[in-house]
Order: C-alpha cells, then structure tokens, then sequence
C-alpha cells in the first residue's frame, strides 16, 4: 500500500511540475522548486498527517517526481509517458542501492533515467513495425 | 575544442547513470525480476542515450561564474539543511524558488538568466546527508565538482529532467571517490 502512495505520488510530481512550467511557463526551477516546497512544508508542519514512512519518504519521492517535470515539451509531449517515468521513478527509489543513500543527486540520476526510458519508449512506439501491431490490434 | 568537451560530458552523464544502475543490479542479483527490470532499463535508456537532443553553443570562459553560483547553492543547501534542521526537501526546495526569482531584477541580464539552474544544481550536492558529506570543505569541493560538470555540459541533455540531478551525484560521488582513494 505505502508503495502505491509513492508511485501516486511520483507521477502527481511529474504531472504537475510539467504542467506548470510548460503551459503555465512558470520556468523549470521555479515549478519544481514551488512544489517540493509547498509538499515540504505540508509534511514539516503537520508530522503525523500520514505514517512515519510516508511522513518521510512521500517529500524526497515527490522532489524527485518533479525533475522528470522539469523536462521540456520538446523532448516528452505526452501526459501518458511523464505518468510511466513518475511511476517508475517511484518504483526505483523504493528498490535504490542502499551504496549511494545521502548522496547529492541520486534522486536527480534516478529522474533522468526514467526520462530516458519515457524517451525510448516514445521512440520505439513511433517504430513501423510497432505502428504495424497497433493497426492490426485496432482493425481487431 | 567545445566538441571535445561534449563528448566527454556526453559519456560521463552516461557513465554516472550506469554505475547508478550497476549499484542497484549488485544489491538485487538474487531477485530474479529487479535483475530483469534493470535490464530493461539498461536497453531502454540506450535508446534514449541515441536520441538525445545536442545543442552546439559556444560560450565557454565566459560560463565560468556558474561555478561560483553551484558553490553557492550547495553551501546555503546544506547550512539550512543540517544546521537549521529544515532537512534536504525543504533546503534544496527554498533555496531553488528563491534563486528562480533572481532574474526579476535585471531581465536582460545573461548572467542572472543562468543562475537559477545553476543555484538548483549546486542545491543538490547540498541535499547530501552529514554521513556522506564529512562537513563544509567536503560540499565546497563537491560544489566546485559539479560546476566544472555542469559547465562542461552545457551542450548534453539539454531539456531534460535530472540532468542537473545527474550532475551534481556526478560531483558528490567523485570527491567521495577522492576522498576514499586519497584519504
């Protein structure tokens, strides 16, 4: 259950700093930054809003989440694939190497993965043979 | 010159990212479908690596004053952080949307349309717990680290997430490195 909360909460991350810095044009850091401080604060003020675990680990998620937002419309277009890259971020940190825990960044490396998997899967998607099995599972 | 620049910033986001992956596969080798997963994962990001955008620019020397913005960064990072026990969310958070409004001041200015990125990058090398970070001189020269990459990088990855997350574990896990083989 906790694990679903984060991945919900890593593709709210994503989603929403997306939003805000390519159609609200807030800029990257600013979106990113506003969230995380705003999520920060809620969990510093109001400790037992939520079980310790989450308490303390839905703030780092959600600051990771939006680093995957932070990416530009250029490079991902598509709600679906920033949602897949939040969840998998989430999935990610949960099964992270305890080596680089209280490392600077690791959250950062773990977004821009996931980035690069959305960005692959976008890619292989628009693939021929891909588009090929598309049409026969539609015309079915 | 800056081609040669792009290359190796080019490979060593790439090498971060897979030494990242690499640490999780050793941990997870029992557990057959972490091992898959990353695998997955290895094959996917290859494909990502092959379509990632390049921009050429040529500014260089003139970029140098962003190192001095990620040392800034990182030391407020981690001052409010563990001195001021608002914890890495907060710190990195507040300095980031803080420093995401210093181009209001003078809009034309190119030096201080760089800086947020580089202030939010140089928050994430402060993120790094007390246990890693062995004090201030550790977050300088980890700081210093990662606006040498950051500047090295300009032409890599632009317009996507983590990068400067990327960069900055670039940076703490090279003085660690440092440190380990030194020390």
């Amino acid at each position: 259950m906790y694990t679903v909360t984060l991945i919900i909460t890593g593709i709210l991350g994503a989603i929403s700093t997306f939003y805000l810095n390519n159609v609200l044009k807030l800029g990257a850091v600013r979106s990113s930054a506003g969230l995380s401080l705003v999520v920060g604060l809620i969990f510093y003020v109001f400790p037992n809003i939520a079980p310790t675990f989450l308490t303390k680990n839905i703030p780092i998620v959600f600051i990771g989440a939006t680093f995957i937002g932070m990416v530009s419309k250029e490079v991902i277009a598509h709600y679906f694939l920033l949602a897949l890259a939040g969840a998998l971020f989430a999935i990610i940190y949960v099964n992270s190497s305890a080596f680089f825990n209280g490392y600077g960044g690791a959250l950062g490396t773990t977004a821009s993965i996931t980035v690069l998997v959305a960005v692959s899967l976008a890619v292989v998607s628009r693939n021929k043979h891909i588009e090929k099995i598309k049409r026969k599972v539609r015309r079915r | 010159m800056i081609k040669a620049f792009r290359y190796v910033s080019f490979f060593l986001i790439i090498f971060i990212q897979l030494s990242f992956l690499l640490a999780i596969f050793y941990e997870e080798i029992d557990t057959f479908w972490i091992v898959l997963f990353i695998a997955v994962i290895s094959i996917l990001i290859s494909i990502g690596y092959y379509h990632a955008p390049r921009a050429e620019e040529n500014h260089f020397i003139e970029d140098c004053f962003l190192i001095i913005f990620v040392v800034a960064g990182a030391l407020s990072t981690y001052f409010c952080s563990t001195q001021l026990n608002f914890g890495p969310v907060i710190a990195a958070s507040g300095v980031g949307f803080f420093a995401s409004f210093l181009p209001i001041f003078n809009r034309k200015s190119p030096i201080l349309k760089e800086l947020p990125e580089a202030v939010y990058c140089g928050a994430f090398v402060g993120m790094t717990a007390p246990k890693v970070a062995d004090g201030i001189p550790f977050i300088l020269f980890a700081g210093f680290l990662t606006g040498v990459i950051l500047l090295l990088s300009k032409n890599v990855f632009n317009g996507f997430g983590g990068k400067l997350g990327t960069i900055a574990f670039g940076g703490v896990a090279l003085t660690s490195l440092l440190i380990f083989l030194l020390f």
